[in-house]
């Protein structure tokens, strides 16, 4: 009954919000109270993020001031505390001013293209980055025994090394010389060196 | 001051366009002369346009209001520092900002670039001048900054409110400079591939380049953020608006560009992919440019509306065709030195971080242009907006900053399992960790604790490799803080990358407590009362106010409490432009911070949460309705831009254009068989 009681303030609160003239209670208004109305608010926030106000492309209700989206906001707190679900009122709103006023598209008809396309990108994109990187270490069985690979780009960070560094390198291990590396890759860099 | 402006404008053309062709031409007749005075004629275009944005500032401070953009963007109400900045508050001004910074951008480069160049330069000119000469054109026809006003009423139109802030000094101008100056490495690539320079000679001049555009742009965009989040008075700083959009775009493939650009530099590898990315940079970069300029306003609809829209629309698909016949004419030039050797190495981990960072740009791509797509295919309007893109974005950005703790420790070429799981055990158990006490501390926002795992994981990666590199220096004799500098000197692209990966973590701890753990409430106050918000009680005091010339100012003050002490004294401000009708806000922020440091200002204190007012009304029985919220995190979104800074300086700084030149040979080979691979990025 007390949250109840408490819920109904804030109908009230944004009504005053935006009629002074017609405010002579004394009490604050609020929007988020005690504890217990702290979800409610919490759902009525989220839907205030998912709805876009009518009159400002792009801006949700809940970044917007004017007029239509105090009034917004207040009709879906209404309807919260009437027991709609977060569906039926977006619904509401969509009868009222079209499917632009969601802030993302429903995931139904055609609009369903919005949420497919980015997850079957990706699916495809992961196919073609097997692929090419297959594809890149096939050519590997010939350029590398063959050791016809282009000129090394000369590293001027190689050159410049002291010895400590290289001494830094090896602690750190992230190479070659780390007893985990099979033979070849030692080869792998002689080859290397001699190129330089 | 007009006249003076329109004919260094009709200077400027003529220089670049002699500048674009003569280079070609003696390039192409083997005349060093004609190239010579091309190249000294486009500085000079550079010069021209200074002399034309100095005429545009002089006629903004000077309040000449017979010129209609002077008219339309200034008054004299206005405080006289924006009357310096005003100039590129509008579509003219901004244009002639972005010829002038672009050619100035490209004098620099055309100066500085390497030897190694030389015989691609008259080519990279052409390329920086034909862009210029396109902005000077849509400048001296379409968007003639210095048009004369229809009468001199003696009194300008003003600039508009939300203009007014001190981040106007910054974010525009960094912006817009970041957006064209994405041109620059193109340029490079482009000229060396039409001089047939088709291996890695153009490398450093793009790398270098690029790095420089996406500090530029990051810097530009988080200032942004900034802007947004204390001037627009919701408590956010990034909402995916179609302009926020197009300008993320060009920045998230540039940084995939600087990774993969390693591998080149490195292994001789991903040469063609790196083309490509700088093409689809350069593109994207036209479209954001054609998006800004479509119309005035953010709508979806008023898409390529106006004539300079459509004009930008087909310079951006010239742009996309011009880079593709560049591509495919030198694509068989362009193969790999050598093969991928594993999928478990560093290489491989440059080409996941891509193809994430690809991927989002792709999402954004495909939530900027899908309202257009359903509007012309299904006839219907529709909005992709904040909850769209966080909801398809996020788990990419989550999955490239896991990539981001992993990737650095993968040793180039190949390795093992074992050594893989020898260096990622304890990024990854600290990463568990964290996350189970994150869990059991009763925070059950599963995205949030698991992004909080992320970010503790990329932490403990840098900070478990910079340990064993600095404790290896301490026993070359050096104490830790010498030993760290020194281990960051000797490869400081990597170690200025793992610092820009730190700035990132700043950003991640904001991003996620801003998103998931905001709490707000707007409520109406009488002088004297006062409303609680989790354990801060904010009591409103009474309002003040102030007129002025051209609008009409409020604030409130404000005591905010936590517990029974008083923690500040706030006063949100909000003001009224009549000439717009148009309402501004100030939101009053007071950093709570996490450890106080005694002496420290507010501000450098690491914050725990943003206590945030902003006015939304002030009514007319003496109440004002404020809108309260508590931003976690807040204060990490904006240390990370000083951070992103330095580690972009410590990456760049041996500029190694100019130490190229200078290594003998001798010492380019390694006296001992040192493990060459392991140097890393």
């Amino acid at each position: 009954m007390l949250f109840v009681a408490i819920i109904s303030l804030i109908g009230a609160v944004q009504i005053q919000a935006q009629s002074p003239d017609s405010s002579t209670e004394a009490p604050p208004t609020v929007t988020i109270g005690p504890d217990q109305d702290r979800e409610f608010e919490k759902r009525a926030q989220g839907l205030e993020k998912s709805l876009i106000c009518p009159i400002c492309p792009g801006e949700t209700l809940d970044q917007s001031f004017v007029q239509i989206s105090q009034d917004m906001k207040r009709i879906l707190r209404e309807k919260l505390l009437e027991g709609q679900d977060e569906d039926q009122i977006k619904d509401f709103f969509v009868a009222r001013y079209g499917p632009s006023v969601l802030a993302a598209p429903p995931r139904t008809g055609f609009n369903l293209i919005t949420w497919i396309v980015p997850p079957v990108g990706v699916a495809i994109g992961i196919a073609l980055l097997v692929i090419v990187m297959r594809q890149m270490r096939r050519d590997s069985g010939t350029v590398v025994a063959a050791g016809v690979g282009g000129p090394i780009p000369e590293n001027e960070e190689e050159g410049g090394l002291s010895d400590y560094l290289a001494e830094v390198d090896r602690d750190l291990s992230l190479g070659d010389d780390s007893p985990d590396h099979e033979p070849d890759d030692i080869v792998g860099v002689r080859e290397r060196n001699s190129q330089d | 001051m007009a006249e003076l402006g329109t004919m260094s404008l009709l200077l400027a053309f003529a220089l670049a366009l002699y500048a674009g062709v003569g280079s070609v031409v003696g390039a192409r007749l083997g005349s060093g002369d004609l190239v010579m005075s091309s190249r000294r004629s486009s500085y000079m275009a550079g010069l021209a346009l200074a002399v034309a944005v100095g005429a545009l500032v002089y006629a903004f401070v000077t309040h000449d209001f017979s010129i209609e953009y002077v008219r339309g963007h200034s008054d004299r109400a206005q405080s006289q520092a924006f009357t310096w900045v005003a100039m590129y508050a509008g579509n003219e001004g901004s244009l002639l900002y972005i010829t002038a910074i672009f050619t100035a951008m490209s004098m620099v480069s055309i100066y500085v670039s390497p030897r190694r160049l030389e015989p691609s330069r008259p080519y990279i000119i052409a390329v920086l001048m034909g862009i210029t000469v396109f902005f000077l054109a849509v400048l001296l026809t379409l968007a003639d900054p210095f048009a004369p006003a229809a009468f001199d009423a003696g009194r300008g139109m003003g600039v508009n409110p939300l203009l007014r802030h001190p981040g106007m000094f910054i974010h525009p101008p960094l912006q817009m400079a970041g957006l064209v100056g994405v041109a620059i490495p193109f340029a490079f690539v482009a000229g060396a591939m039409i001089a047939g320079q088709t291996r890695d000679q153009w490398l450093d001049a793009a790398r270098v380049s690029a790095i420089a555009v996406w500090a530029v742009l990051s810097a530009g965009v988080l200032i942004g953020a900034w802007w947004a989040y204390t001037i627009l008075g919701w408590g956010g700083y990034w909402g995916w608006d179609p302009i926020e959009n197009v300008a993320i775009m060009p920045w998230l493939v540039l940084t995939a560009f600087i990774h993969s650009v390693m591998v080149q530099k490195r292994r001789g590898m991903f040469r063609m992919w790196n083309v490509a990315l700088l093409s689809m940079i350069f593109v994207l970069g036209q479209f954001g440019l054609f998006i800004n300029r479509g119309g005035p306003v953010v709508s979806v609809h008023s898409f390529g509306a106006s004539t300079i829209g459509s004009i930008f629309l087909g310079f951006m698909l010239f742009s996309a065709a011009f880079a593709l016949v560049i591509f495919l004419w030198r694509y068989p030039a362009l193969k790999s030195d050598r093969p991928l050797e594993s999928f478990l190495s560093r290489e491989a981990g440059f080409l996941v971080n891509n193809f994430l960072f690809l991927g989002v740009t792709f999402v954004t791509l495909w939530g900027v242009l899908f309202p257009l797509f359903s509007e012309f295919a299904n006839n219907e309007t529709v909005t992709v907006s904040a909850p769209w893109f966080n909801r398809i974005n996020g788990p990419i950005l989550l999955a490239i900053v896991i990539l981001m703790g992993i990737g650095p420790l993968l040793p180039w070429r190949r390795t093992t399992m074992t050594s893989v799981q020898r260096w990622l055990t304890i990024p990854i158990g600290i990463g568990m960790v964290t996350m189970a006490t994150i869990w059991i501390s009763g925070v059950h926002e599963l995205w949030a604790v698991i992004g909080f795992g992320a970010l503790s994981l990329v932490m403990s990666a840098v900070l478990e490799e910079w340990y064993r590199g600095t404790m290896a220096q301490r026993r070359a004799g050096h104490n830790f803080a010498s030993g760290w500098w020194r281990m960051v000197s000797g490869n400081r692209p990597r170690h200025g990358g793992y610092i820009v990966h730190i700035a990132i973590i700043a950003l991640g701890i904001g991003v996620i407590g801003t998103s998931f753990f905001q709490q707000r409430a707007d409520v109406a106050l009488a002088p004297g009362e006062s409303f609680t918000l989790d354990e801060y009680r904010v009591e409103y005091v009474n309002t003040e106010n102030e007129q002025r010339e051209d609008r009409i100012s409020e604030w409130a003050n404000v005591n905010v409490f936590k517990g029974d002490e008083q923690i500040a004294e706030l006063a949100p401000w909000r003001a009224f432009y009549p000439a717009f009708n148009m309402a501004s806000v100030r939101a009053s922020i007071h950093n709570v911070p996490l450890v106080d440091i005694p002496g420290f200002p507010e501000y450098l204190n690491p914050g725990l949460e943003d206590l945030y007012i902003v006015p939304n009304e002030f009514l007319e029985d003496g109440r004002v309705v404020l809108r309260i919220s508590i931003n976690p995190a807040a204060w990490w979104l904006w240390i990370s831009g000083p951070v992103f800074i330095i580690g972009t300086v410590i990456a760049l700084w041996p500029a190694p254009l100019l130490e190229r030149r200078t290594v003998p040979a001798h010492r380019r080979i390694p006296s001992t068989p040192q493990p060459a691979e392991s140097v890393g990025v």
